[in-house]
């Protein structure tokens, strides 16, 4: 059912519904004074860059970025007083983050192709020692195939992020069946302000900042990349199986999250194409056209020119109005 | 634990904006005469279903409201209506809000659906031809075409109206019950009130609890006298019918209870840690 399932996302009517569904959704997302946004950093999902660009975006006084060994215990003594002065908080935690929290958050997360995903874990544990599998890997000498069987590196390497996603424990999400987990991931993404795509960064960082309407990101290039020397060994293409074999729900999910992702790219493309040019001055210019019982809603140059014909006809010389109009025109085009 | 389990308390901030997703009888219209006491006449958006042919309900009356949104995200603080709320559900965020504080009123499923065919009976104006066409409960909640006002109607307004573009009560390609299912009872979790029908003046005591407000003297009485229809008026049958199309409601009704108990536990600590003077 599972297969039939990713063959079914591939037809073009669920393509074109998807487009239809994403453009009913306006993507700007208005943050509230109390609002917290949460990035649920799936690891080896450019999780740190993304995060680094983030921050940019807070004050460090009201950011937290959660990790750490005993995590897990200090939220469960934590009072969700304790964040109430968050405004960005990060971790490598699920989406059942919101029973710590004083409100529920606002959820952003990035999705990375699963393969690719599990090939990054395998280089990062091999290459970072204060990651908790790096000794079982090296001490038995795991290959990638080997890795994603043993039975702990296991938990996180299958339907990783559909797992974390859907946010139950392990024994409360056992009675749900495959298609409900993946439903309820999809679910997440229609939900969540936004999620981006690990093989499409530069245009994710596009419509985060249309998202929340941030100014623009700055190229901070790529942090905590896995190490690639080489002398690395190429995958096997049967170790690639494997680890596809034990996503398959990572990978159905992946493959919904493209078209949406794709989908609401069109969205924001479509809606900067249709805004005009922003200008700052339009209202002023309202304004002083709207004493004279005449109203303009236009925009940048071609408010220029009626302003001209407007003058010309209504204001007289040397009035106020006139002053006003010289002193818009020369901050609008420059002269 | 988050602050409804620990305290049942919910900070509402100056800029939020509750949303109040009224279930149709279940004493919404009881608490919301409590609700619109803590706010202004501007502050309050009413959305209800406009009556005609093809696209009607709130996105009609949104749209129209529409021409002023700036005006509206700034004003609205207590949104109510007939209504689920989700990235593709009404206009409310298209317009308004996207992150409103949710509250919500649940009813035993079998009660209410009960109450909802008999309010039909009842109203004669609106639904002429109703009782010669459903006599019987069990005629009305058979009729495919009233399956969006029957079928788990509980757990798919909390859960939202679609899913990947699908209208869920189509019933085609849509979620799967145990999704809906374990969405909705997350979904209550992270409402700050969940209060029931069962127990109303309890849940209006925890509403102004929750929210930090004074409770008014007159506290409306829902009507449960002997003369109510119940369950008891009806065949095993009937019954049965009715269980069977609310099987998740079921399930998250008794969540909605006990997560009604934690929370009211919750309360009666805060409250007595104060009075002790320890809090």
């Amino acid at each position: 059912m599972l297969a039939g399932d990713a063959r079914q996302l591939k037809q073009t009517s669920d393509v074109r519904r998807i487009a239809r569904m994403a453009a009913q959704r306006p993507l700007r997302f208005g943050l509230r004074s109390r609002d917290i946004l949460f990035f649920m950093h799936i690891p080896r999902n450019a999780g740190t860059t993304l995060f680094a660009q983030l921050e940019t975006r807070f004050a460090e006084n009201e950011t937290l970025s959660l990790g750490g060994p005993n995590l897990h215990e200090f939220l469960a003594k934590s009072t969700s007083s304790q964040f109430e002065d968050c405004r960005l908080i990060r971790g490598h935690l699920d989406y059942s983050i919101y029973k710590y929290l004083p409100r529920k958050p606002v959820y952003v997360t990035m999705l990375r192709d699963p393969i690719q995903r599990v090939v990054s874990l395998y280089g990062y544990v091999r290459d970072n020692p204060e990651h908790r599998f790096h000794r079982e890997l090296i001490n038995s000498n795991l290959t990638l195939g080997q890795f994603i069987q043993r039975p702990e590196p296991r938990k996180i390497v299958s339907n990783e992020q559909v797992r974390m996603l859907v946010g139950l424990r392990r024994r409360e999400a056992a009675h749900l069946s495959n298609r409900a987990m993946l439903e309820m991931a999809m679910m997440r993404l229609d939900e969540f302000a936004f999620f981006g795509l690990v093989e499409h960064f530069i245009e994710s960082l596009k419509l985060l900042q249309f998202t929340f309407d941030w100014p623009p990101f700055e190229d901070i290039g790529a942090l905590n990349k896995a190490r690639t020397n080489s002398g690395s060994p190429k995958y096997e293409q049967s170790d690639l199986d494997d680890i596809r074999d034990s996503n398959e729900l990572d990978m159905a999910l992946y493959s919904y999250a493209k078209q949406l992702f794709a989908a609401r790219l069109n969205v924001m493309r479509e809606t900067i194409g249709k805004q005009p040019r922003s200008n700052p001055y339009t209202e002023q210019i309202e304004v002083i056209v709207g004493r004279k019982s005449v109203r303009t809603r236009l925009m940048g140059s071609v408010a220029v020119r009626a302003l001209g014909k407007i003058r010309r006809q209504i204001i007289p010389e040397g009035s106020a109005y006139e002053e006003a109009y010289l002193r818009i025109r020369r901050r609008m085009t420059g002269w | 634990m988050n602050m409804a389990e620990q305290s049942a308390r919910f900070d509402l901030a100056s800029d939020d904006v509750l949303l109040f997703l009224h279930i149709p009888k279940t004493a919404g219209l009881s608490m919301i005469s409590l609700l619109e006491q803590q706010f202004k006449r501007e502050e309050i958006l009413e959305l209800h279903s406009v009556p005609g042919q093809g696209r009607t309900e709130k996105s009609v009356v949104l749209e129209g409201l529409g021409m002023r949104s700036q005006e509206l995200k700034q004003r609205i603080r207590l949104i109510r209506g007939h209504l689920s709320f989700g990235p593709y559900d009404t206009l409310i965020w298209r317009y308004i809000v996207q992150t409103p504080v949710v509250i919500t009123l649940l009813r035993d499923p079998v009660e209410r659906t009960i109450s909802a065919y008999m309010h039909m009976r009842r109203n004669v104006v609106n639904n002429p031809g109703f009782q010669e066409k459903y006599p019987t409960i069990l005629d009305w909640v058979k009729d495919p075409e009233n399956a969006h006002r029957v079928v788990n109607r509980l757990t798919r307004q909390i859960v939202g109206a679609y899913f990947r573009g699908r209208r869920l009560s189509e019933g085609k390609g849509g979620l799967s019950d145990q999704a809906l299912l374990s969405i909705a009872k997350q979904r209550l979790e992270q409402f700050p009130f969940v209060g029931l029908t069962e127990r109303f003046q309890e849940s209006m005591n925890l509403l102004h609890h929750t929210f930090g407000w004074d409770l008014p003297a007159e506290v409306p009485q829902i009507n449960v006298s002997p003369t109510r229809i119940s369950r008891f008026d009806f065949s095993s049958e009937e019954i049965e019918a009715i269980r069977e199309r609310t099987n998740l409601d079921e399930d998250l009704y008794k969540a909605a209870e006990e997560l009604f108990d934690r929370r009211w536990h919750a309360m009666q600590q805060k409250r007595s840690a104060a009075s002790a003077g320890t809090d």
